[in-house]
């Protein structure tokens, strides 16, 4: 029964992301207008206009579907980062152990304590805005998750007989991560990678809420920016500032889906 | 002392103690003994005697705080390297543990030969696994599809790949009903006296290491008793 | 047989098998009898179908496993129970201690609660008379120390340690069948002692044990029931059975101990799903193998010595 239901569960959310994947490629054929094209600004939703235009007469439609690209980039592009980062520096903490252990430890105890939204902030204000300070400002308190747990997952496998075999046998250590330890973290990785993905959309769509995110680049927290600051609400112009709202909670319950359900696939 | 292969020269391992009020207890303390070419040398104790930490030490798992470990006459740095490494191997208790679950069988036996810049040819594998009546339609499968003496015996063929001249056997049986013992207890004889291979039986059992043990070293509390005096 | 006691338990011809990409048969045409006050141990390789047999007769399987044949507790048909009847009798009447000593208890509970617990549920005991209780209990394991320890928690302890403790929660309640799986498995020789000690002390239980460790049958059980490959081969009052043993499978075992040499036939026993599996089970091993052991040999009953072999027909 569980088992279907996680499957269940898990298959949802690779539809949902195989949906907006699907979307952020093909971008350029499916969106009617260039979302940067002037036109007539607060347009209802119409035929020619699905979702209305915004203040500057942009198609908010087109808008959404480039920001797919944009949330989707930057979601999975941190998310790479916080887990090579986390599940390198786990692997090292877990298989030496000791001194380095310690450190490692330590380091991740310290960025846990940060508190990380100030921390993002007062980076992106250093740093010249753009996609890629972003992504950094998202990833460098994110890794500590991933780090903590895959830690203590790396140093159990170590403790177990096929690790110290193959260490009594003279396999290189490289290779002992990579080939025997690195695999058997596959569905926790998979996991702590989907979550990863949604946490840094969140915190994309919140920075840039803000008005602290991709300036020039529609993202979903982009449109939700102006939506708000041009007052929409008090406008009762739903179309525009629901669709984002909408499409980041899906998108985040896709990752998550897969996340929390992709583990329980096995037995 | 060219008739000693392996030997322990006051090993010592503490450990944080889990206890209140200790910060460490002694594991292993001040161990010494000395392993000749072609014997069964046991090591006799209860759980938690320390046995397998020495064992560990013995074979280059666990850095020792004090003491050393000598191959034929030379001392070992910690890690383990070059010859010393593929002469000196292991056998654990917990066959099901004792291979990468994601790997099968086959890839797992390839590795040693991989390491000892052989080719993994099928009549190779099959050759190591039929003595210890396994089939080549065991190669394809994963540890969970095997049980617990085939595991065993598949481990121990994984070893012998290294032609080893030490094999550290850490309670190889106990997991094991009575009759894979014996036939795994008469493997490891014949292999013996066919090679000349010394072995570090640890165990627990009494009765079992009078069979197997020439000689038997009794621990307790991470002291050897009955040292053999020199 | 003595006329007071009554039997507690029946099993008849119960089989276990589990159906999917790859069938197989882990328990066939099993009967046994347990009568109040039995020590009956089940002893058997690692694969027999031991630990099966015994989750199978609690209903403790998944759904996956497909079981026939009946299990009588008392006049109980445990088969046709609701789930509420049986939970009714599984801890209070009938208690299990489960194999391995990792996840039998609950990591955040002290285990003086833990061994206690049962007390409360099920025989109403307050809380301070049943940790005192507990720790009692946890004395006659010698787990040393009992006081402190009970107010510990598990990862505390040793693997022995936690596998003992598991036997004091499982006896708590005075339960009067008591299961357990392989409660020795990984213990040294002072602690499997120490095992037995405690189940020899237990008083108006009945005991049910799988096990592999030949010398901890021998002490504990009054009855033992040896399996192969998924069958009774032979069962027979422990010492008995240890003197003369009939079946060649159970001869061949007691060779192999090390107290008497490690003697052994070569050969293993068949997997689950070999196609060749008529007749007996041992046949292929076995030196006074016949064409009559084509053919599976039913139980023959050699006075109060049962045993599944053609020779003593």
């Amino acid at each position: 029964m569980t088992k279907l239901k996680s499957n269940k569960a898990m298959l949802a959310g690779l539809v949902i992301i195989a949906f907006f994947v699907l979307v952020a490629c093909l971008a350029d054929l499916l969106s009617p207008y260039d979302p940067s094209a002037l036109g007539v600004a607060y347009q209802k939703p119409s035929a020619e206009h699905l979702l209305g235009t915004n203040d500057l007469g942009q198609d908010i439609f087109s808008e959404m579907i480039y920001g797919v690209r944009v949330s989707l980039f930057l979601g999975i592009f941190s998310a790479l980062i916080v887990t090579f980062v986390g599940s390198t520096l786990a692997l090292i903490a877990g298989y030496y152990g000791g001194a380095a252990d310690r450190i490692i430890c330590a380091l991740t105890d310290i960025a846990m304590a940060v508190p990380s939204l100030p921390l993002t902030l007062l980076l992106i204000a250093y740093l010249k805005s753009g996609v890629f300070s972003l992504v950094l400002a998202i990833s460098i308190t994110a890794w500590t998750g991933t780090a903590r747990i895959l830690r203590s997952r790396v140093r159990q496998i170590c403790q177990l007989p096929y690790i110290k075999i193959e260490k009594t046998l003279g396999v290189k250590t490289p290779v002992i991560l990579f080939r025997h330890v690195l695999p058997n973290l596959k569905d926790i990785l998979l996991t702590r990678m989907a979550l990863s993905v949604s946490g840094a959309m969140m915190t994309e769509s919140g920075l840039s809420f803000l008005g602290l995110g991709t300036y020039g680049q529609k993202s979903w927290g982009n449109i939700l920016h102006f939506a708000f600051f041009r007052n929409s609400i008090l406008r009762g112009q739903v179309w525009w500032y629901l669709p984002p709202i909408i499409c980041i909670c899906v998108a985040v319950m896709g990752f998550m889906l897969v996340g929390y359900y992709g583990q329980q696939k096995k037995d | 002392m060219s008739d000693v292969i392996l030997e322990a020269r006051g090993l010592t391992k503490r450990f944080r103690s889990r206890e209140e009020g200790r910060r460490y207890f002694t594991a292993v303390d001040g161990a010494s003994l000395s392993l000749h070419p072609g014997e069964t040398l046991g090591l006799l104790g209860e759980s938690g005697s320390g046995k397998s930490t020495l064992g560990q030490m013995l074979v280059g798992l666990i850095r020792p705080d004090e003491g050393s470990v000598l191959y034929r006459g030379e001392t070992l740095p910690f890690p383990f390297r070059g010859l010393p490494r593929q002469k000196i191997q292991i056998l654990f208790q917990h066959p099901e543990v004792s291979f990468n679950p994601q790997l099968t069988l086959r890839q797992s036996l390839s590795e040693p030969f991989r390491l000892r810049k052989q080719l993994a040819t099928d009549e190779a594998l099959t050759a190591c696994i039929a003595r210890f009546g396994l089939y080549p339609e065991h190669l394809e499968r994963r540890p969970s599809a095997l049980s617990g003496g085939e595991l065993q015996r598949a481990a121990l063929a994984r070893v012998l790949v290294m032609e080893p001249e030490v094999i550290l056997l850490d309670e190889p049986t106990s997991m094991l009903d009575v009759i894979t013992q014996a036939q795994i207890v008469d493997f490891l004889r014949r292999y013996q006296e066919e090679t000349g291979t010394s072995y570090i039986f640890i165990t627990h059992s009494t009765s079992l290491a009078e069979q197997v043990c020439r000689r038997i070293v009794r621990v307790k509390e991470g002291k050897l008793l009955d040292s053999e005096k020199e | 047989m003595d006329e007071t006691r009554q039997i507690l338990l029946r099993v008849e011809d119960l089989s276990v098998s589990f159906e999917g990409k790859n069938f197989v048969q882990a328990v066939e045409h099993v009967s046994l009898e347990v009568f109040t006050g039995d020590r009956l141990c089940i002893i058997g390789e690692t694969g027999s179908g031991k630990s099966i047999l015994l989750l199978a007769i609690l209903r403790l399987l998944s759904p996956t496993a497909r079981v026939t044949g009946s299990v009588r507790y008392r006049d109980q048909d445990l088969f046709r129970l609701t789930e509420k009847q049986l939970d009714a009798i599984r801890g209070s009447r009938i208690s299990y201690v489960p194999q391995g000593s990792g996840n039998g208890m609950n990591p955040l509970l002290r285990v003086g609660f833990q061994v206690a617990e049962p007390l409360i549920a099920h025989r109403g005991m307050k809380r301070k008379p049943a940790e005192a209780r507990a720790v009692e209990l946890l004395r006659r394991f010698h787990l040393g120390r009992e006081e402190t320890i009970a107010r510990q928690y598990p990862f505390t302890y040793s693997g022995g340690m936690r596998q003992r403790a598991l036997i004091a929660m499982g006896i708590s309640a005075g339960a009067e069948l008591l299961f357990a799986d392989e409660p020795t498995k990984g213990l040294d020789e002072t602690r499997v002692l120490l095992t037995a000690e405690a189940f020899n002390a237990l008083e108006g239980q009945t005991l049910v044990c799988v096990t592999h460790d030949l010398n901890f049958a021998r002490r504990v059980s009054s009855r033992v029931c040896v399996m192969y490959a998924a069958n009774q081969v032979e069962a027979a009052p422990t010492e008995e059975l240890f003197r003369k043993p009939l079946h060649p499978y159970t001869r061949d075992m007691l060779a192999a101990m090390p107290e008497n040499g490690l003697r052994f036939r070569p050969g293993y026993a068949p997997a689950h799903n070999d196609a060749d599996t008529a007749g007996c089970k041992y046949r292929l091993r076995c030196d006074r193998c016949s064409e009559k052991c084509r053919q599976t040999p039913p139980m023959f009953d050699v006075g109060g010595h049962q045993v599944r072999c053609w020779q003593y027909e």
